[in-house]
């Protein structure tokens, strides 16, 4: 009984693989229908199956494979064509062998589905082309119109028979090339044929055996105790003074980092196991869609840890999917475009450093800014308001924000409101990042970076007492040093909050060893290392006694006993020590830092977003009445507000507006800014809109709001490019998209505007 | 049937566990401490390339007169993963036989009552088996909430 299992099981395997091979080879033969060898390998497959089941005495399977094995007889041998309705069964007949052995996994038994309808259209495609085995010879130099009328007779059959596919239909549209005929004479070579069935067989199985993942790690394991052990002696031979023991030992060392390097490559796979399966998938989107694509993939050899690659396979699914569906234009509006029927989706990935690179690009439509600003808007990612002056960065950040996909477009594929923040989600927690790259109505591209393998991380290590803690240099942001206590008190404490001045910004501070309940040891020099870390959509500085290092290191899980620890696991360093993985998002939402509820607005996630992937400043760009560019920074900004022109109240000498519970001070850009010119102002320019815009910004603690002539843009700029002020209340000038912009500075216009502003108590308006 | 016990000592217990179960005992183990963790656990050792917890055997039974400084571990494949024993010091295998098995006595009390399955009449003392599956059992409400801080996301 034994023997039998055994053989069953290597049946299962073989013939699964086989099977994802046979779903490529059909694809690519829609494309190119004279490949006379991938017929044979598909007939040969499919007759294993056969002959195998009919051993083990699989009814159902052999009586399927059986009439499958007919029809690709006749294929192979050119007494019929390939049409997209044969393709379409041939692929349903795969499907459901594939069911077939998966019920045979999972209970031994074959199942109960019925395939009587699969069989009875293959048997009538079977029949057709009996009916007019010697046609092909003569189709040889047809045009595509001759060949259209087999493939009339098969839709005739196939809707008598059991009305057929809805699919039908579409198929012709979807994949017009299949409707061409043959380049190569079908009935001409059908000695060559039985010679490549000899002469292609299996080479590659031969040189390749199966090895179970465990094994592998347990070898990676093992080499990384002889890596250890081989360290340890060659530090110790190094001093010897026996010639012969430090070559040896200098042999030794060059094997082991040889072997490690080996067996690292065990792990590794090509990216096309994963990318194998997507011409089929494509194909499948693309008639559900009635689309026409065109698929290609370069970089198909790109190696990738195996963990990797099973992480990452959802999330390509996705963007593929992602890109048929809302990436390629319907065929006629490729057209009236004038572009090609046919989109283009290709898939391209290579090495960039420690790094991969997957690229997915659609020939589509691009995206649609509009669209996804109504959609941002109506899903309540951003305000109406806010909405208009969004930049295209930012726009494009909006697809990637969860609430983004909406339900209301709910089609069999896409659209279930699992969206690519999932993908980004996903992307990012292996360590990655995902953006994308659009040109309106040429394409889209999105472009995955992924680490080489997970099991190797580039860490921070710090110390804190006598433990080591290793923090992931993914989420370090910077490191700072500074007195602890001292002449300066650079650490401040705000309401029981320790907190330290980063450029204007109030960094909530972290000790490592309060968080862990270690021993404060502290250097004596009265210094302190800060290190910025990225928590989620947060920073915090984390308070360290000593930063040792920069490592990388292979990660280790700890225990379900220690999963509840603000650890992401451990790591053997080079001495042969434990040092611990910080998990920088859960201290921080231990030490209350970090929010576990995202209660932030969407504009604050996404300018955190955008913050983290670009060391730019990032400004709030306004109009003035003369055309001229003004910005403030975007941190001072809490908000960007319309108010109705009449709600404007003047109170004495001061311009206020109701706002929430409080009365909003104004300040008139135009009004405060010293004038530049000699006449004076037509006021009456400035009464022409309905609303105001005022940017509402926050100093020292108080609210008081910029009335400005338009909201221009939200940009991120490198300021480089910067001169000194030419008047008072801007801190500079400098170029932005091409235009000189004077930067505001908020304290100095305020302080123009009303000199007693910041000596009133906050509450006297 | 005759059976062969692992024994370890922990206070005053004369412990033992089936021969199979533990791959390996290792006296002078390098125990890194972890922060944070509950009092029970001891640390990490680092078992050829592979990090195994430590569990202070005698904290989970509550004992007092036990060896703070003890590093003897007792490594048990537990299904999936390893884990591993802090005692404070490690006995002999021993040989008994079914017939001398009876359930645990009532002087044990406490925590100890649950973690000991059953015990053998050996020629001069008791055996007290230990139940690993309710060692491994751990929980807030049986051994108290004593970690310096709860860290969100805990089952």
């Amino acid at each position: 009984m034994g023997g039998m299992d055994a053989i069953i099981e290597e049946f299962l395997a073989e013939s699964v693989e086989n099977l994802d091979q046979l779903d490529q080879d059909l694809v690519s033969l829609e494309k190119n229908p004279s490949d006379r060898e991938v017929y044979g390998r598909i007939f040969r497959t499919v007759h294993t199956i056969k002959g195998t089941c009919g051993f083990l005495a699989f009814g159902t399977l052999e009586s399927v494979t059986h009439i499958g094995e007919s029809l690709l007889g006749r294929l192979r041998d050119g007494e019929m064509e390939l049409t997209p309705e044969i393709t379409t069964d041939l692929l349903g007949l795969i499907d459901a062998v594939r069911a077939i052995l998966g019920n045979i996994d999972a209970t031994g038994a074959e199942g109960d589905e019925d395939y009587s309808a699969l069989v009875a259209r293959l048997q009538s495609h079977d029949d057709s082309a009996s009916g007019k085995k010697p046609k092909p010879k003569r189709a040889t130099k047809k045009s595509a119109k001759k060949t259209a009328a087999p493939k009339a007779k098969v839709k005739a059959k196939a809707t008598a028979t059991n009305g057929a596919t809805q699919a039908t239909k579409k198929v012709p549209k979807a994949t017009p090339e299949v409707a061409l005929p043959p380049k190569t004479g079908p009935g001409d070579s059908e000695n060559e044929n039985e010679n490549l069935e000899l002469t292609s067989a299996p080479a590659v199985a031969e040189t390749n055996i199966r090895v179970d993942v465990r094994v592998l790690d347990h070898l990676m394991n093992l080499v990384g105790e002889l890596v250890l052990a081989r360290n340890q002696l060659v530090q110790h031979l190094a001093t010897s003074p026996d010639p012969h023991l430090a070559s040896s030992s200098q042999r030794l060392d060059s094997i082991t980092s040889e072997l490690q390097e080996a067996v690292m490559r065990t792990r590794m796979q090509p990216i096309s196991s994963i990318w194998r399966k997507l011409p089929r998938f494509t194909r499948d989107l693309a008639l559900r869609f009635g689309k026409e694509v065109e698929f290609e993939m370069e970089g198909e050899e790109t190696d990738l840890d195996k963990s990797v690659i099973e992480a990452i396979k959802g999330s390509l699914l996705h963007l593929v999917r992602n890109s048929v569906d809302h990436g390629i234009e319907a065929p006629d509006v490729r057209e009236a475009h004038g572009k090609p029927r046919a989109g283009k989706l290709r898939l391209r990935a290579h090495h960039e450093g420690g790094n991969v690179v997957i690229e997915v690009r659609d020939d589509g439509g691009g995206l649609d800014h509009e669209r996804i600003v109504a959609r941002a808007v109506k899903a309540g990612l951003v305000s109406e308001e806010l909405s208009a002056n969004l930049n295209h960065t930012t726009i494009e950040e909006l697809i990637f924000q969860p609430g983004f996909s909406t339900a209301s477009e709910v089609t069999n594929i896409s659209g279930r409101g699992v969206g690519l923040d999932v993908v980004r989600t996903n992307v990012e927690s292996l360590g990655g990042s995902i953006d994308l790259q659009s040109e309106r109505g040429q394409s889209t591209t999105f472009r995955v970076k992924i680490p080489l393998t997970l099991a190797i991380v580039s860490v921070l290590l710090v110390r804190a007492d006598d433990h080591r803690i290793a923090i992931p240099q993914a989420s370090v942001v910077e490191l700072i040093r500074v007195e602890r206590d001292g002449g300066k008190a650079e650490i401040e404490d705000l309401g029981g909050v320790p907190v330290y001045r980063l450029r204007g910004k109030l960094l909530p501070l972290v000790f490592l060893d309060r968080e862990l309940g270690v021993a404060e040891n502290y250097s004596t020099d009265g210094k302190a290392n800060i290190i910025v870390l990225q928590g989620d959509d947060r920073q915090f500085g984390l308070v360290v006694a000593g930063v040792e290092d920069s490592q990388e290191i292979v990660v280790k899980p700890l225990g379900r006993l220690l999963s509840g620890l603000p650890f992401a696991g451990a790591t053997i360093l080079g001495d042969g020590q434990i040092a611990l993985i910080l998990d920088v998002f859960r201290l921080g939402l231990a030490a209350g830092v970090v929010s576990e509820t995202r209660v932030h607005t969407a504009a604050t996630q996404i300018s955190n977003a955008v913050k983290a992937r670009t060391k730019t400043e990032r400004l709030v760009c306004l109009q003035g009445e003369d055309g001229e560019r003004l910005a403030i920074d975007f941190d001072q900004v809490s908000r960007l507000e319309y108010f109705p022109r009449t709600s404007l109240e003047q109170v004495g000498h001061q311009l206020v507006v109701q706002y929430g519970d409080e009365i909003l001070q104004l300040i008139e850009l135009q009004k405060t800014l010293p004038e530049r010119r000699k006449e004076a102002r037509n006021p009456s320019d400035h009464a022409k809109t309905d609303t105001v815009p005022v940017i509402v910004c926050t100093v020292k603690g108080r609210r008081v709001g910029l009335v400005a002539h338009r909201i221009a843009d939200i940009v991120d700029e490198d300021l480089k490019a910067r001169r000194s002020a030419s008047r008072d209340g801007v801190r500079g000038c400098a170029v932005i998209r091409d235009q000189v912009t004077e930067i505001l500075d908020l304290e100095a216009l305020i302080q123009l505007a009303d000199p007693s502003f910041f000596e009133r108590p906050a509450d006297q308006e | 049937m005759p059976k062969q016990f692992c024994t370890f000592h922990v206070g005053d217990l004369f412990l033992g566990i089936e021969v199979e179960r533990v791959q390996e005992v290792i006296r002078d183990s390098d125990i890194t401490p972890v922060p944070t963790a509950p009092p029970w656990v001891r640390g990490l050792i680092n078992l050829r390339g592979q990090i195994v917890t430590a569990i202070d055997l005698g904290t989970r039974f509550g004992k007092t007169d036990r060896d703070d400084e003890s590093s003897t571990v007792l490594v048990l494949d537990v299904g999936s993963t390893l884990l591993s024993f802090v005692v404070d010091r490690a006995g002999d295998v021993v040989e008994v036989n079914d017939e001398s098995f009876e359930p645990p006595p009532d002087t044990l009390k406490g925590e100890a009552r649950r973690l000991i399955r059953g015990t053998y009449k050996l020629q001069k003392r008791l055996l007290l088996v230990l139940d690993v599956e309710q060692a491994l059992e751990i929980d807030a409400a049986t051994v108290g909430d004593r970690k310096p801080r709860d860290y969100p996301g805990q089952e």
